[in-house]
């Protein structure tokens, strides 16, 4: 049906002109391709030829007007005679030739048959007229419908201030009027443009569309007026309406003299004295309130110093500010506001964590991952570039520079690795490895990428939009577009790159730009530790007991149970495979590459399964195990899951816990307890000489084959030459025979203490410590510090731009086909802004330079902008990404031009712009809404209140670990994994057929489950769930402005994540430490002051009493429920105070925690 | 009409197809002796349309530079126009019912245009439009018409079928 309207289409505009090349072919490969187009087509070429021919006869017969249901009336005329009538009526030549007739009667029409019809057919046809012109529509009515917009419009009193182009007509016209009469040309229709004064008022054979000062003259004034529909613009399929109030506003225009201006935000921002105002604190507050002034608005009184210093902190670093901290500054505050003001704002620009605030929305605008993105989404590294962008606000280094070094680190003289590391920003982009996409369009999608994020991220421009035809609203056509693409198109990456985990070129190692001040305090603790480790014995003899009855155990009621092999089923190309009668699988000629095998067993009859065993057999010819040169298998992990049905695949949300691994053999660091760990980062493999070797995993809970007969085996051999020729794999009940220490462990653990040498006696302590369980905190946390050294000190892999050797040439590509390039284009910029000085060779250093030029009128206003919605939570300009034609007209025009001006002259000062900000009155402002201004503006765009809105995603859990004291506030480094459900990578992810890494989540230990949320890991394919429930954006594409939503899931998760409990319930043990004595109101108060940084009414402290009650009784009545809450998390259960009362507090501290008030940052 | 609507087929618009036509005529009456009694009249007068069209083309009237359709096209469109001649005689008699359908702005236009034959300048000076208004209207018409014609002709084949059985 599409194809159907298209040519209705191409059939109109040909009624009015003819086809220019472009268009002819366009129309012609419709016709080609599609028969129903055809067809159309032959339609209403028929419909013309036989209306026309109908007519002609008619006229030749002098037939009598008006009834035409009677000229057509049916008579005795054959179809040849009707076709030699018509002939004849069209060609007279043709009659005296041919026919002799001369044509007669009044039937010029052959017989119509009269159908009875009860259908109302053209009410059918009626309706049809309202199909949507899919080119033709957009999805809007009225007015600047930008996502948002129309949730939060600027208020204007419409009747008393003059038309200003800019603000009241132009967004009207680009809306309603330039799809069609814009400066797309081949969009246009009726050769009008309205998008400038030359277009809008030319001669069109005699009308004009708009004469300015005369209203009676103007067609198009007639034409939006008229309530003839065939007249009536915009007309009624294209789904645009104008409302009365727009009207008036183009009326108004009109008989003011129709003045045109040129595009706000293409012209240079120019300063414009602030107006005189009371009770300014500076020129952000003149601008302000002299237009609530203009509003009729007064401004807010300013905030309580509570919610001052929560709300200034909170902005500044995204944490809260400590106790001690609120309380200095309260009592300071009595005495001197300003000055305490300034220095809370100082000491909070100098913190570390000033940068890690300010890097969170960077990294959402330059879509910073820590996965590839698309399907195989496999790991790359990236943090480095974070170390850069949170030390660069850190050393608030400039803007210009900020932008420059992003751009074209790599190009400036004697480029540091620090400025190259800053490249990255054009590399953050997803990018696959996969055989099958196709490298050339792969390339074509990354540049497109960036021109996408660049223009929308430092212009505000949306040339995506040009990327396959010309911009429909803006002056951008898709040859500057390319134009612009052809800067990033000169690096040298692969359209397939980075595969198993290694970055994908060009790449460099370098060191993180992050101070190492910490590493003298991190080494003296890890020699600390490591010197404890060394020479600790606590609970040796305990350990050495248990340790002793494994062994004796070991072999008991060992039994091995034959299984049924009912499938097995392999990803890959393990290469041709068969399961033998014995049930084992053979494999001929095992694949060189890494891979899983899946097995569907069925188990015997027995009482029940302790594990299961694989046993390895050489090949009958070679005596080989393998075909390659390690001779040996090698097992990276094992997965198992059992139930009442048969499976083929694992089920990875119930997969059985596997309690042990041992092996008849093992190689160097080829342990048999690798295999526990789901990843491919290590294996067990057996050694050279064990001929027959085998591998035992002892399940966490044993199987009854009678409640689930059926068991699922995955083993991955995921190191690439790594497959066997053979393996069964049989069930084993009572206790492994195996043993899980090495050998000389295990038969020392037979022989008595005093049989030992000192040599032996110190490889057994060495055993002890690295098996004690109650010495696993302290292994963690030495292998932490160790990784902190390294990450602060070692060299690190990270993407960079750079120019290759020879740069690929950039063409337009036919609507935006990669394999379609028409003419051959050089780097430059689009001509509506200011000119572009170098016209040959131009690199993105020359790009930056003509960016960051104090003239440009983009950069600095877009810069200013996405500040000022970091602090109000919404732009001057609320279409942050877009200052184009379609984008808003600032709620505060001389505002945004004055702060872009003194951006620049202050030399690009970030941390100067931050303080200007949250030093203005406007800031500080209280935000209570009163029900006059919720009805005048719910948005605040005028500002006449304080900002308000809810704690980013990050901020939400950084909180919550700050109050419960459990934030470990490192800065910088790579990303870390703490809590989350287990199983959702690999349930999208390539796991088991793909050596790329991040495929299955394993959650980190110690210290990284408690950095700030900035540096949880990013995976494009399935971002972390607690973030995303606070919209925390995917990063697969480039996002200037988070949306806000408001969901149960959010509570769910600050109630039952367990990283939120953790923290309640490791604040509720801190609460009971400091209150000892305290009665329970107290307590209460204490807690509610602590998380929410104001004292409780009476009302609250009541509910929260009633609640207290109801919970001790639960907990009182299930101490079990009690012991299992207070153990949520890694973190050390606390052993000074009851179970029972920890689980009450532990249940009042999320419940503040989870206060609409806790999330909002007020 | 087989050349008009020939001519329609190749120029898309029934306004140069006119033009074109009269062109035709001209050379046909100029060329009258060349033509061979008993032959194909019609494929006659067809080859001197498709000259006339080819040469208007590359005189780059106003934009137009190429013809709308190319060679092969041109066989194409004319293959499955005699594909549907079948049809055509059902659908053309239900030309009458659908006029009559047509609201009455719609018909008015399309009475006054093609059965009148007045100018759409004329016929906008007759019910106070604007050209391109009255060519939306006609546009609007023509559309409503072949629907109608197609749906018409979709029910009418299953009452012929039915009298078939």
């Amino acid at each position: 049906m599409n194809e159907e309207n298209k040519i209705d289409d191409w059939i109109a505009i040909l009624g009015e002109r003819p086809l220019d090349e472009r268009e002819t072919e366009q129309f012609r490969e419709l016709l080609r391709r599609s028969p129903d187009a055809m067809d159309r087509y032959l339609d209403h070429c028929d419909m013309e030829t036989w209306l026309t021919a109908a007519g002609d006869s008619l006229q030749k017969e002098n037939s009598p007007s008006g009834d035409l249901a009677g000229d057509l009336v049916s008579g005795p005329v054959g179809i040849y005679r009707f076709v030699a009538l018509a002939t004849a009526a069209a060609v007279v030549i043709a009659a005296v030739v041919f026919f002799q007739k001369k044509p007669s009667g009044n039937d010029g029409m052959k017989a119509v048959e009269e159908m009875e019809s009860s259908e109302p057919v053209f009410a059918a046809v009626e309706s049809t007229d309202g199909k949507r012109d899919p080119w033709k529509v957009i999805n809007a009515t009225g007015s600047v419908q930008h996502p948002g917009l129309k949730d939060k419009p600027v208020p204007a009193v419409v009747s008393n201030r003059p038309v200003k182009f800019n603000r009241d007509i132009r967004p009207i016209l680009s809306e309603t009027c330039f799809h069609c009469h814009g400066p797309d040309e081949h969009g246009r229709r009726a050769d009008l443009r309205l998008d400038s004064l030359e277009g809008a008022t030319s001669d069109l054979g005699g009308t004009v569309a708009i004469v300015p000062g005369d209203l009676e003259k103007s067609e198009a004034w007639w034409r939006i007026i008229s309530d003839d529909e065939d007249e009536l613009m915009p007309p009624p399929e294209s789904h645009l309406v104008l409302s009365p109030e727009q009207k008036q506003l183009i009326k108004r225009w009109i008989e003011e003299g129709a003045e045109y201006e040129g595009h706000w935000a293409y012209e240079t921002p120019v300063k414009q004295n602030p107006p005189e105002v009371d009770g300014a604190k500076n020129e952000i507050d003149r601008f302000v309130r002299a237009r609530l002034k203009e509003e009729g608005l007064e401004p807010a009184a300013e905030a309580d110093p509570r919610t001052l210093i929560r709300r200034l902190t909170f902005d500044l670093t995204g944490l809260p500010p400590a106790k001690e901290e609120v309380d200095a500054f309260l009592t300071s505050y009595q005495n001197d506001p300003e000055a305490t003001w300034r220095s809370a704002v100082d000491r909070l620009l100098s913190s570390p964590h000033f940068g890690e605030r300010m890097a969170t929305p960077w990294l959402d605008q330059a879509r910073y991952a820590d996965t590839n993105g698309y399907s195989i989404d496999g790991g790359r590294h990236m943090w480095l570039w974070r170390d850069w962008v949170i030390q660069a606000y850190n050393d608030n280094m400039p803007f210009d520079q900020f932008v420059t070094e992003q751009l074209a680190g790599d190009l400036l003289p004697n480029a540091t690795p620090s400025q190259i590391i800053a490249t990255g920003f054009n590399r953050n982009h997803m990018i696959t490895h996969e055989g099958g996409t196709i490298p050339q369009e792969n390339l074509t999608n990354y540049a497109a990428d960036r021109v996408k994020t660049a223009s929308e991220v430092f212009l505000g421009l949306t040339m995506a939009c040009a990327q396959c035809h010309d911009h429909k609203y803006d002056p951008i056509s898709t040859k500057e577009y390319y134009e612009f693409f052809s800067f990033f198109n000169e690096l040298s990456d692969k359209g397939l790159d980075g595969n198993a985990g290694v970055n994908a070129g060009p790449k460099i190692m370098a060191e993180s730009p992050i101070p190492d001040h910490e590493l003298p305090a991190l080494q003296r603790e890890l020699d600390a530790l490591q010197k404890q480790w060394r020479e600790t014995t606590d609970g040796f003899p305990a350990w050495l007991k248990a340790a002793r009855k494994e062994e004796q155990d070991k072999g008991n009621d060992f039994a091995i149970h034959r299984l049924t092999t009912l499938d097995v089923s392999s990803p890959n190309r393990p290469g041709p495979y068969e399961i033998l009668e014995d049930g084992s699988i053979f494999v001929s000629e095992p694949g060189k590459g890494l891979n899983a095998f899946s097995h569907a067993f069925e188990l015997p009859a027995v009482d029940s399964v302790s594990g299961i065993r694989i046993a390895f057999r050489p090949h009958d010819a070679s005596g080989e195990l393998t075909p390659f040169d390690a001779g040996v298998p090698m097992v990276t992990t094992v997965l198992v899951s059992s139930g009442a049905q048969p499976a083929k695949q694992v089920e990875i949300y119930n997969q059985n816990g596997l309690a042990k691994a041992t092996a008849s053999s093992l190689d160097a660091n080829f342990v048999p307890a690798n295999v526990l760990d789901e990843r491919n980062l290590q294996w067990w493999q057996p050694n050279r000489e064990d001929n027959n070797p085998h591998l035992t995993l002892t399940f966490a809970e044993p199987i009854r084959p009678s409640e689930s007969p059926y068991l699922t085996v995955m083993v991955f051999f995921g190191r690439p030459a790594s497959l066997p020729y053979h393996w069964r794999i049989d069930g084993f009940s009572g206790v492994d025979s195996d043993s899980r220490f090495p050998a000389h462990i295990s038969s020392l653990l037979g022989e008595p203490e005093e049989t030992w040498t000192e040599r032996e006696k110190d490889q057994m302590l060495a055993a002890f410590r690295d098996d004690a369980d109650h010495l696993e905190p302290l292994r963690i946390r030495i292998a932490n510090l160790e990784e902190r050294i390294d990450v602060l000190t070692g060299q690190h892999s990270t993407m960079v731009m750079d120019t290759a050797p020879r740069p690929r040439e950039t063409f337009v590509l036919n609507r935006g086909q990669y394999d379609a390039p028409m003419e051959k284009v050089s780097s430059r910029t689009p001509a509506v802004l200011p000119a572009f000085p170098v016209s040959e060779n131009a690199t993105r250093l020359d790009l930056a330079k003509w960016m960051t030029d104090p003239e440009h009128p983009l950069t600095a206003r877009v810069a200013v902008n996405r500040l000022w919605q970091i602090f109000f939570g919404t732009g001057i300009v609320a279409t942050t990404a877009d200052f184009g034609s379609q984008g808003e007209w600032p709620s505060h025009p001389e505002l945004i031009d004055w702060l872009a001006r003194d951006f620049i002259d202050s030399g690009w000062d970030q941390k100067a712009l931050i303080r200007k900000i949250v030093s203005s009155a406007t800031y500080r402002q209280s935000s209570e809404e009163t029900p006059r201004l919720r009805e005048i503006d719910p948005g605040n765009r005028l500002l006449a209140r304080g900002p308000r809105f809810r704690l980013a995603a990050e901020f939400v859990r950084d909180n919550a670990l700050a109050v419960s004291g459990l934030l470990v506030p490192r800065v910088g480094g790579p990303s870390v994994q703490p809590y989350q459900p287990p199983g959702l990578w690999k349930e999208v992810s390539h796991f088991g057929s793909t050596p790329a890494t991040k495929q299955v989540f394993v959650q980190d230990r110690g210290e990284k489950l408690y950095r700030r949320s900035l540096y949880t890991i990013v995976k494009r394919t399935s971002p972390h769930p607690g973030m995303a429930a606070f919209d925390a954006p995917n990063r697969e594409m480039c996002i200037t402005e988070r949306g806000v939503t408001n969901t149960p899931l959010q509570a769910l998760v600050t109630l039952n994540d367990p990283q939120f409990v953790e923290a309640a319930r490791v604040f509720a043990a801190k609460l009971l430490e400091e209150t000892q004595g305290a009665d329970e109101n107290e307590r209460l108060s204490r807690a509610f002051e602590w998380i929410t940084g104001r004292p409780a009414r009476d009302a609250e402290l009541n509910a929260l009493d009633s609640f207290l009650v109801d919970e001790r009784a639960r907990f009182e009545k299930d101490e079990n429920a009690a012991e299992e809450l207070i153990a949520t998390g890694e973190w050390p259960v606390n052993r000074d105070h009851s179970p029972v009362e920890q689980a009450v507090w532990t249940q009042v501290s999320s419940l503040l925690f989870n206060l609409s008030e806790t999330l909002t940052r007020l | 009409m087989p050349v008009l609507g020939y001519l329609v087929r190749l120029a898309g618009n029934v306004a140069d197809a006119r033009d074109l036509l009269q062109l035709t005529n001209l050379t046909a009456w100029d060329k009258r002796d060349t033509f061979e009694q008993g032959t194909n009249f019609v494929a006659w007068m067809r080859a001197i349309a498709r000259n006339h069209y080819r040469n208007e083309s590359r005189k780059a009237r106003s934009r137009r530079t190429v013809p709308l359709l190319d060679s092969d096209l041109e066989q194409m469109v004319e293959a499955r126009h005699e594909e549907r001649e079948k049809e055509e005689t059902r659908k053309r008699r239900l030309l009458k019912v659908c006029l009559e359908k047509l609201p009455e702005k719609q018909r008015e236009a399309v009475e006054k245009f093609y059965l009148e034959g007045f100018s759409l300048e004329d016929v906008g000076k007759e019910t106070n439009r604007k050209v391109n208004a009255v060519a939306q209207v006609l546009h609007r018409a023509r559309r409503n018409l072949i629907d109608c014609v197609r749906r018409q002709s979709h029910l009418g084949l299953d009452r012929d079928e039915l009298q078939e059985m």
